[in-house]
C-alpha cells in the first residue's frame, strides 16, 4: 500500500440519488472520511404551505417515486390526525396491504437489482441477467406481483390515486382482490428461490457489527409498518408529539440533507431496526429465513439490512394473503366519506420501505396548510452511515484501494439510501 | 393482448412530453381490443413489465436524430442507432430494458416512433414547431400497419 491514499466515489452507483465517498489516509492512518450528500434541495414543506387539506397526500406523495404509497398515507394519517378524522376498518385494512405492496416493490427492487451485483461479483444488473438468469426472472416477476398489489388498492403503481382523506375513494373489487390473492400465493415458490439464490452468497455480506441506536415504530399486535408507537431501543417508547425530540435535525458542511440524533451520535431506521424491534412479530416463513441467514435478534451488522428487507418481503406477503382473506371475509363495500373542516396539527409516523417516516401539518379553520415538516428515513440514517465508515474504514484500510472502494460502496448500498428524497429542507433566507 | 403503444415522457422537460401526450391524443381515436395506450411516464424498469405482455410494442418518444423540429422516424430497437444510444432521460434507458428481455428470452417485437425534439429544458409546454395533430395521425397510421401485420 503507497503512504498516500486518496479516494473520491462519485457519483455512488446502484442507489437513489447522488452522494460521493471521501477517503484520505496517509500512513494507514484515516484522516478524512465523508458520506457527502450532493443533489441540490428541494422545498416539499413550502409547496404544501396555503395548499388544501385534501391536496397534501397528492403532493408530498411526490417527494418519491418508490415510497409514494407511505408518502400519501404519512400525509393522511396525519391531516386526519389534526382534523380528528377515523377512517373504517376496511380503510385501515387497505391502507396496510397498499403498504405491503410497496414494501415489496422497494426491498425486491433494491435486493434484486442493486445488491444482488455485489453478492455476484458483477457491476450491475445486466450481467446478472447473462448469469442468474433464472434468478432475474424470479425477481422480476416478485416486482411485477408487487405493482399489481399497488395497481389494485391504489388505482396505479406510483404515486396513489383511490386513497383520500377520510378513507378510500375506490374500493378494490372482490374479483381483483381474488385475483391479486392468486397472484401473491404464486409468488412464493419464486421468494423461495430468491432466497436460495442470494442465500448462496451470503460470505460475500461483510461482517462488521457497531452496535447503534435503532428507530422504529412498536406495536402490541403486530410486526408495527402503518400503526404503532415510536420506539427506540435505547430509551423505549416515546410520544408521537415528541418526534422533533428524536430527530434532533441538524445541518453538516458536506451534506444538502440534514443529519438527525437521538440519545447517541447516530443512530439506525429502516428494515434492520425494525426487524431488531419487531421481529417477534413476524410471520413464520420470514422467521424461517431470519433464522437461516442468521439474522438474530440483536443485528448490529448494518450490511445485513439487506437479509432483513429479504425477510420483511416474505412478511408483507404472508401479511398482505392475510389482510386479504380479511376484507374478502367481512368487508368489501363502498364508503361514503363526510369530512368536516376542523383546524389543528396532526403528527404521523409510518413505517415506509427505508424507515420511520414523519409528517407533520397545521390546518387552520378553512382547511388550509399553514405549518408542515417531514422527515424522511435516509435523513435518519445519515449520520449512522457517517459513524458505520468511520468505524469501518481502519479495519479495511490496508487492503486494496477497489477492495476498500467497493466495501464502502456496499455499506451505503446497503442503506438502500433514496438521497432524492433527503435533500428537501434546506431553508433559504433571502436577503 | 398483442400491441402495446407506450408513450414516454416527462411533461416538465419541454419536448419530452411529446410521448405521453401522443398516448393522450391517441386516446380519442378508436383501436381493437388487442391494442392497448399506456402512458409509460419517465420509464423505468416498471416498462420491463409492460414489454413482458406484448409480442409486439410501438415506444413513442422524443428522439434526437439529427432531423428536423418534429419530423418523425421509425426505429427497431435493433438498429445501429439504438444499439450505440447510452444516454436517456428515462431512468434505465430501453435498449437496456431490451437488453434484458433478449437475454431471457422474453423480448416482444419492439419499434420507436421517434420524434425530433428541439427544446428538452425544465419547462411546460412543447415547442411551436411541434404539429402534434400531423404527429398523432402519423402515429395512427403506423399502429395501424403494426395491427395489421401481427
Amino acid at each position: 500500500m503507497s503512504d498516500k491514499l486518496s479516494i473520491r466515489i462519485e457519483p455512488i452507483t446502484r442507489i437513489e440519488g447522488h452522494g460521493a465517498i471521501v477517503l484520505n489516509a496517509k500512513n494507514g492512518n484515516i484522516e478524512e472520511i465523508k458520506w457527502e450528500i450532493i443533489e441540490a434541495p428541494r422545498f416539499f414543506e413550502s409547496i404544501v404551505l396555503g395548499k388544501k387539506f385534501d391536496y397534501i397526500d397528492q403532493i408530498t406523495s411526490r417527494i418519491c417515486g418508490i415510497c409514494s404509497i407511505g408518502h400519501s398515507l404519512a400525509a393522511l394519517k396525519a391531516v386526519e390526525n389534526a382534523m380528528e378524522i377515523e377512517i373504517s376498518e376496511q380503510s385501515l385494512l387497505l391502507r396496510k396491504l397498499a403498504l405491503h405492496g410497496e414494501n415489496i416493490q422497494s426491498h425486491i427492487l433494491h435486493v434484486g437489482y442493486l445488491v444482488a451485483p455485489d453478492l455476484f461479483g458483477v457491476p450491475s444488473v445486466l450481467p446478472l441477467v447473462k448469469s442468474n438468469p433464472e434468478a432475474v426472472k424470479k425477481i422480476i416477476s416478485i416486482h411485477k406481483m408487487a405493482n399489481l398489489l399497488c395497481d389494485v388498492v391504489c388505482g396505479r403503481t406510483t404515486h396513489p390515486i383511490t386513497m383520500c382523506v377520510g378513507g378510500f375513494k375506490k374500493i378494490p373489487s372482490i374479483e381483483k382482490l381474488k385475483f391479486l390473492r392468486g397472484a401473491i400465493d404464486k409468488e412464493f415458490t419464486n421468494l423461495k428461490g430468491v432466497v436460495s439464490i442470494i442465500f448462496s452468497s451470503l460470505n460475500k455480506i461483510p461482517v462488521f457489527n457497531r452496535e447503534t441506536e435503532y428507530i422504529a415504530l412498536k406495536s402490541d399486535n403486530e410486526y408495527a409498518l402503518y400503526d404503532g408507537a415510536i420506539f427506540s431501543s435505547d430509551t423505549g417508547k416515546i410520544n408521537m408529539e415528541d418526534y422533533e425530540n428524536i430527530v434532533n435535525e441538524y445541518t453538516v458542511e458536506h451534506s444538502t440533507a440534514k443529519y438527525t440524533k437521538h440519545n447517541r451520535d447516530s443512530y439506525m431506521v429502516g428494515a434492520l431496526a425494525r426487524f431488531n424491534i419487531n421481529c417477534d412479530f413476524l410471520h413464520n416463513l420470514a422467521k424461517n429465513i431470519a433464522k437461516r441467514a442468521n439474522l438474530i435478534f440483536p443485528c448490529y451488522n448494518p450490511f445485513m439490512n439487506t437479509i432483513a428487507q429479504l425477510v420483511e418481503i416474505a412478511h408483507s406477503m404472508e401479511d398482505a394473503i392475510f389482510i386479504i382473506d380479511m376484507l374478502l371475509d367481512n368487508y368489501i363495500f363502498d364508503e361514503r366519506i363526510d369530512i368536516k373542516v376542523k383546524p389543528g396539527r396532526g403528527i404521523s409516523a409510518v413505517e415506509v420501505p427505508r424507515g420511520i417516516l414523519f409528517h407533520d401539518y397545521t390546518i387552520d379553520e378553512n382547511g388550509i396548510c399553514v405549518k408542515a415538516n417531514c422527515v424522511i428515513p435516509t435523513n435518519q440514517n445519515h449520520a449512522n452511515i457517517q459513524k458505520d465508515m468511520e468505524c469501518l474504514a481502519p479495519t479495511i484500510i490496508s487492503k486494496d484501494k477497489e477492495e476498500i472502494e467497493h466495501t464502502l460502496e456496499m455499506l451505503v448500498r446497503a442503506y438502500d439510501p433514496c438521497v432524492s428524497c433527503s435533500t428537501h429542507y434546506l431553508k433559504v433566507n433571502y436577503k | 393482448m398483442k400491441l402495446g403503444v407506450i408513450g414516454l415522457g416527462n411533461p416538465l422537460r419541454g419536448d419530452d412530453a411529446i410521448g405521453i401526450v401522443i398516448i393522450e391524443e391517441l386516446k380519442k381515436y378508436k383501436f381493437d381490443n388487442d391494442i392497448e395506450l399506456i402512458d409509460g411516464g419517465e420509464g423505468g424498469f416498471n416498462i420491463l413489465h409492460h414489454l413482458q405482455r406484448f409480442t409486439k410494442v410501438l415506444i413513442v418518444d422524443a428522439v434526437d436524430f439529427g432531423g428536423n423540429v418534429g419530423e418523425t422516424k421509425v426505429f427497431n430497437i435493433n438498429d445501429t442507432f439504438f444499439e450505440n444510444l447510452h444516454l436517456s432521460t428515462h431512468d434505465i434507458n430501453i435498449c437496456k430494458i431490451a437488453d434484458i428481455l433478449r437475454i431471457l428470452g422474453e423480448i416482444p417485437e419492439i419499434f420507436i416512433f421517434g420524434i425530433q425534439p428541439k427544446n428538452m429544458n425544465y419547462v411546460e409546454g412543447l415547442s411551436s414547431d411541434i404539429n402534434v395533430k400531423k404527429i398523432t395521425d402519423e402515429a395512427y397510421r403506423i399502429i395501424r400497419n403494426l395491427r395489421n401485420n401481427l
